[in-house]
């Protein structure tokens, strides 16, 4: 319902530079995520938004509105924590009408809402429960219904799926992405997975050592990374000098594991290379296959599982790749 | 921008201010008024540090320093030793007559440490009933007196200091964390040492700060055991309102000194506790542990054995009360005389004492929760402050307070003496450091996500400390006005200085009457102060028990 | 929320309020007595005064360090009327505090008990002693005067308070240094006194110690003595030999005090020569006036004219007070 607009944001822990002269913009009802290493500033630049840090420099608005100065309690955000924070002292039904409360809302609508809320999370009927007697995939539900029930100009997400098990972050990401897509909220969500960012994400800012390393959509990250750390950080990567892959140009490319082939698969046009076969690993719908060129540098190919019978570490094969598909690097 | 402060420090900048503000005036000016002797000449014209070259430069008080932080720390170690295991057993283990354990352990405090000291001496003094009954079978126990005996004395009274605010950690453990561990492979040893011991820790260095403090400030029990050796507190007492030579310069330097002690600690051990910052938010009470017969039993008998030891000098006082006094001369038979003498007067000092105490305790909670939350929360200069400011009390004599007090508010624009305020305000003085400790113990467990969340919900800072923080800290806040209470009602040191007409509280009744030749009377009030303070305690208790369960 | 927050403040401000306005209630005819007498003696003053004069006694009971600390805190603003029970040094050193009035007792009363200017008035003597237990050593093998203490065998067997703390206890030390010869020579028998004596802090210690067999022996003051004996514990006081002095208590009306005509009446009341026996007949303290028949009370007490006394300057060691406890100081240090 509203953009955000960050402009030269700074802010110093001490001499480290935690967020350092970021400019954003986030489109209204956008799904954006902050993904970087922990340390990044990410989760600082979240904070600063939410109104738990104050910032150096630079200002932050929502739509026209300039909030960077407004109490943490008047921005009329919903948050999402890592660790739930749902109030122990409170049942399901308490927690989700908090909000609700706090805005005076009369009892029969907030109670009213907060069914509403609770179904829309899958806790219909939890109402009268006490936190400790949930899940953490639960818990998190609650807590995403607690900051969803209040209809809050923009909502922030903590990595809020770190603390589940690998099988519940997946679906809880694509329920996520689901009800902020069905209520249009704008989102700014915070993870260091960047497979979780590519899934629920309409564009990504990249950010390392409190900088935007770069901003956009998945996709174009992950095939046109704009530095080394963006090719490195989205997935795993051949980064290797063009001159090793038998091309002319003397500059640092980024080569994707599953844009390489076996050379006999391969179309006509795509470039040839020789390599042993060092490692292979098979990983159910795909197989990795590490080896080594002539020149020694290493290369890792991915492929989609097909059952290569005769290949075998030490084995030399000639690998092919479409040079459409490199990223020149600066 | 209308303010320079940032929003997300006004409501802690606030707390401390307000803070600051009340310890300024009835702790900071009020110490400035007596220690500013010690900084002047003879003349009292020029400052001048000789006084404390010159107190520090004899044997006899270096001795005391010496004496007294080796008693505090040997004090200290043992009783947090003791009372660790026994916070566990009592938050973790199947102990049956828990609930009355937890009572019990907070009854040594309700009795005066010199009333204390008399019922030791009686039953364990050279011709103590339990040293002679020992010479019967031919055990002697050695002397009561000196170092040995002071120690004692102090572990069985102040082991309450670290066990209650170590099991309401225990309790606040978070289960997930345990299982966690153990889920890790660590065994149920290996996840108290490495999981569970750091969380408590805050906890338990809290009480075990308030035990070290208590043995440097109290001179109760040394005034009774120390015989000739030389004690800081008993000393500094002397000097100030000694009846031959009240020497306010190096009564000055000893105060200052011992001042210096408690803060030099309070600063290690928030520097220790800044590098270990535990959060836990689930509330879910940790299950009772499973544990064969044997170790069951064992732990059984280990709990009710401290508790009912550290009652000894209190049972004895109850059992005294209830026989025959001839003056000051006991004899061993069935008397009511006692409490008949007693009654006959009239029972104001009764009265006084459940007023002020629970006066005190009111203003304490109200002052110590909102500081003790800021200064463990909020790790700036200001909050550093506020937190030794407000555990400087601790470290001043209660003899030294007062007469700071009356010093200072005898004339002059706010003028207390000969009320009852003037008692209230000392009380809630001396004692804000015990909320404020205990608060902060709790406030180290809750998680900061819960306020953060409570705030982008729309409360404010302030509706969240009081929707979300203090329900959390509801335990360990009603320990600590348990505290309060039991400790103010057996306050006597700045009692005694303050009191005025009416005003007299039954700690003085019980001072003045073993001073002079009525022990029964005495042994008769201290039995009424026992069976009146149980009550508020047991409520109290089974208010926690309830909050708890519920 | 609101309406429970504004309830709490109303109660808490109700309570400052009621807290407050306590001190400021006053009785009709009333007196502030500030008095490091113990319980036993006050109340039987305060009782018998009440039922002759109507007049109710608020008193402060706290040791004579506290009290005078408080007169000279409050000397702004006096919020107490007489102080009395503590010695005669210490009402010497703090005559500016007090109001004088010629008590109707004045000419009963030694010279030497009272102030020339009318600023105090002795009531009783202690005289220093020795106590003895008599269960833990026999009557007869008792020691009898100061010298014997000195023996080697009383080591650790006698109990003592600590000078700084009691004003008798001074006395004693600074009394005996002059007996045994005065200047050093008399300091290095203290000193050697010192090494059979248990140094407690507080002098109640001493008899009740002695009171309660703690200790054989105790260098204490005389009333202690027929105390502990009439509630039937072994106990007998030793009046030395080689004699000894006796420290004065007395009372004085303290300068601007609320309360000073019923002040007046006190000090006349406390003096007067049926309450002294009153007074001995309960709690043994020796009166100053003279005309008072020790032999016809109890107590045993003998009259001041059977016990050896010495001379003592007490002026003379008050002014040299402070040096002289940082010697005692160390002396105890260095006996240890």
């Amino acid at each position: 319902m509203t953009d955000i607009v960050i402009a030269g944001v700074s802010r110093s822990f001490g001499t480290v530079r935690a967020v350092d002269a970021v400019d954003l913009t986030v489109a209204e009802g956008e799904f954006f995520t902050l993904l970087g290493p922990s340390g990044c500033g990410k989760t600082t630049l979240l904070r600063m938004i939410a109104g738990f840090c104050e910032l150096d420099s630079g200002e932050i608005r929502f739509g026209e509105h300039r909030i960077d100065r407004l109490s943490a309690h008047r921005r009329d955000i919903g948050m999402v924590f890592q660790n739930y924070a749902v109030f122990p002292n409170l049942t399901v039904e308490g927690n989700v009408a908090y909000g609700l409360k706090a805005r005076r809302i009369p009892p029969d609508e907030a109670a009213r809402q907060v069914d509403e809320a609770l179904a829309l999370v899958q806790l219909a009927g939890y109402g009268e429960r006490k936190p400790h007697e949930l899940s953490g995939g639960q818990l998190q539900r609650v807590a995403i219904a607690r900051a969803l029930v209040i209809r809050p100009q923009v909502l922030l997400f903590d990595e809020p799926l770190s603390n589940l098990d690998a099988r519940l972050r997946v679906s809880m990401r694509a329920e996520i992405r689901a009800l902020q897509k069905s209520l249009g909220i704008t989102a700014i969500y915070v993870t260091h997975d960047q497979e979780e960012a590519m899934s629920v994400s309409d564009r990504i800012a990249l950010m390392n050592a409190g900088r935007l390393e770069q901003v956009g959509p998945p996709a174009e990250i992950y095939r046109h990374p704009a530095s080394r750390f963006a090719a490195e950080f989205m997935g795993t990567t051949n980064l290797v000098k063009a001159t090793a892959l038998g091309l002319a140009a003397p500059v640092w490319v980024s080569l994707r594991p599953e844009a390489l082939r076996f050379a006999e698969e391969a179309p006509a046009g795509w470039q040839r290379i020789a390599a042993t076969v060092t490692r292979i690993e098979m990983l159910g719908p795909i197989t990795r296959i590490d080896s080594t060129l002539a020149n020694g540098t290493p290369i890792r190919m991915a492929l989609l599982d097909a059952p290569h019978q005769a290949l075998a570490a030490g084995a030399a094969v000639s690998l092919a790749f479409d040079t459409a598909r490199l990223t020149v690097l600066p | 921008m209308r303010l320079a402060i940032p929003h997300r420090q006004r409501l802690p900048l606030a707390i401390a201010a307000l803070g600051l503000l009340f310890l300024g005036v009835f702790l900071l000016y009020p110490l400035a008024n007596v220690f500013g002797a010690s900084l002047l000449d003879s003349e009292g014209q020029s400052f001048t540090f000789a006084n404390y070259t010159k107190m520090l430069g004899r044997p006899f008080y270096r001795a005391a320093i010496v004496n007294t932080l080796g008693i505090g720390a040997a004090a200290t170690a043992i009783t947090t030793l003791l009372a660790v295991p026994l916070a566990f057993a009592l938050a973790r283990l199947p102990i049956p007559g828990k609930a009355a354990i937890l009572a019990l352990a907070a009854m040594p405090l309700v009795l005066p440490s010199f009333v204390s000291a008399y019922a030791i001496v009686l039953l364990l003094g050279n011709s103590g009933i339990v040293t002679a009954a020992l010479r019967e079978i031919g055990i002697d126990i050695g002397s009561i007196y000196g170092a040995g005996g002071i120690v004692l004395v102090y572990t069985l009274t102040l082991y309450p200091y670290v066990l209650l605010p170590t099991v309401a950690a225990f309790k606040a453990v978070d289960v997930s964390m345990e299982e966690a561990a153990q889920g890790l492979g660590s065994s149920p040893g290996r996840a108290v040492r490495t999981v569970i011991l750091p969380i408590v820790l805050p906890a338990i260095l809290a009480g075990a700060l308030l035990v070290f403090i208590e043995t440097l400030e109290n001179f109760g029990v040394p005034f009774v055991l120390a015989e000739d050796l030389p004690i800081f507190a008993v000393e500094a007492f002397k000097l100030f309102i000694g009846e031959t030579a009240p020497n306010p310069a190096s009564a000055g330097v000893l105060a200052t000194l011992l001042i210096l002690t408690t803060v030099l600690v309070l600063l290690i051990q928030r520097r220790f506790l800044a590098s270990r910052r535990f959060a836990t938010n689930a509330r879910q009470a940790p299950p009772i542990l499973k544990i064969g017969p044997a170790f069951r039993l064992l732990a059984t008998l280990y709990c009710w054995a401290i508790v009912l030891l550290a009652l000894v000098p209190f049972f004895a006082i109850v059992v005294l009360s209830f026989l025959e006094f001839r003056g000051p001369v006991l004899h061993g038979n069935f008397s009511l005389a006692n409490f008949a003498t007693l009654f006959s007067r009239d029972l104001r000092p009764l009265a006084n004492t459940l007023a002020f105490a629970s006066a005190a305790a009111l203003c304490v909670t109200l002052i110590g929760v909102p500081v003790g939350y800021v200064v463990t929360r909020y790790r700036s200069g200001v909050a550093t402050l506020l937190d030794v400011v407000a555990t400087l009390p601790f470290a001043v004599a209660g003899t030294v307070l007062a007469i700071g007090f009356v010093v200072s508010f005898n004339s002059g624009p706010v003028i207390l003496t000969g009320g009852p305020l003037i008692l209230v305000l000392a009380y809630t003085v001396r004692k804000v450091p015990f909320a404020v400790r205990s608060a902060s113990a709790i406030v180290h467990q809750i998680d900061p996500s819960l306020e953060e969340a409570s705030i982008s919900l729309g409360r404010s800072p302030l509706q969240t400390f009081v929707r979300i923080v203090v329900p959390l800290m509801l335990g360990g806040i009603l320990s600590g006005v348990v505290l309060t209470w039991v400790t103010v009602a057996s306050e006597l040191s700045a009692t005694v200085v303050l009191y005025s007409g009416p005003w007299r509280t039954m700690t003085v009744v019980m001072f003045q009457a073993l001073e002079g030749g009525g022990a029964g009377i005495a042994t008769a009030a201290a039995s009424t102060l026992i069976v009146v303070t149980l009550i508020p305690v047991a409520l109290l208790y089974r208010l926690l028990r309830r909050y708890e369960l519920g | 929320m609101k309406i429970s927050k504004i309830r709490w403040l109303v109660t808490l401000a109700s309570l400052i309020v009621a807290l407050g306005a306590g001190g400021a209630a006053q009785a009709q005819k009333k007196l502030v007595v500030y008095t490091s007498n113990e319980s036993t003696l006050n109340d039987l003053v305060f009782g018998a005064f009440k039922k002759e004069t109507g007049i109710e006694v608020e008193p402060v009971v706290a040791g004579s360090g506290v009290v005078v600390r408080r007169l000279q805190a409050e000397k702004a603003r006096p919020l107490g009327d007489i102080v009395w029970g503590v010695s005669r040094s210490l009402l010497q050193t703090n005559k500016a505090l007090f109001e004088p009035y010629a008590s109707k007792n004045k000419d009963a009363t030694p010279a030497q008990y009272r102030d020339p200017d009318d600023l105090w008035i002795g009531n009783n003597l202690h005289l220093l002693v020795v106590l003895q237990n008599t269960k833990l050593v026999p009557a007869d093998q008792g020691p009898k005067s100061w010298a014997d203490l000195l023996d080697p065998k009383w080591k650790g067997k006698i109990a003592f308070t600590d000078p700084a703390n009691s004003g008798s206890a001074y006395a004693t030390v600074t009394m005996l240094v002059d007996l045994w010869g005065g200047g050093d020579a008399g300091w290095k028998k203290v000193g050697e006194l010192f090494r059979n004596l248990k140094v407690l802090n507080r002098s109640s210690l001493v008899f009740q110690g002695v009171g309660n067999g703690e200790y054989p022996l105790g260098i204490s003051l005389e009333y202690a003595g027929p105390m502990w004996a009439a509630g039937g514990a072994p106990v007998k006081v030793v009046y030395p030999a080689d004699g000894t002095t006796a420290s004065m208590e007395g009372v004085a009306i303290v300068k601007g005090g609320p309360n000073p005509e019923s002040a007046r009446a006190f000090v006349d009341y406390v003096n007067r020569k049926d309450v002294r026996e009153m007074i001995l007949k309960a709690t043994f303290r020796r009166p100053t006036r003279g005309d008072v028949d020790l032999s016809a009370l109890p107590g045993g007490m003998p009259p001041l004219s059977a016990v050896k006394m010495l001379a003592y300057d007490e002026d003379g060691w008050t002014e040299k007070r402070t040096k002289t406890l940082e010697r005692i100081k160390d002396l105890i240090q260095d006996s240890r």
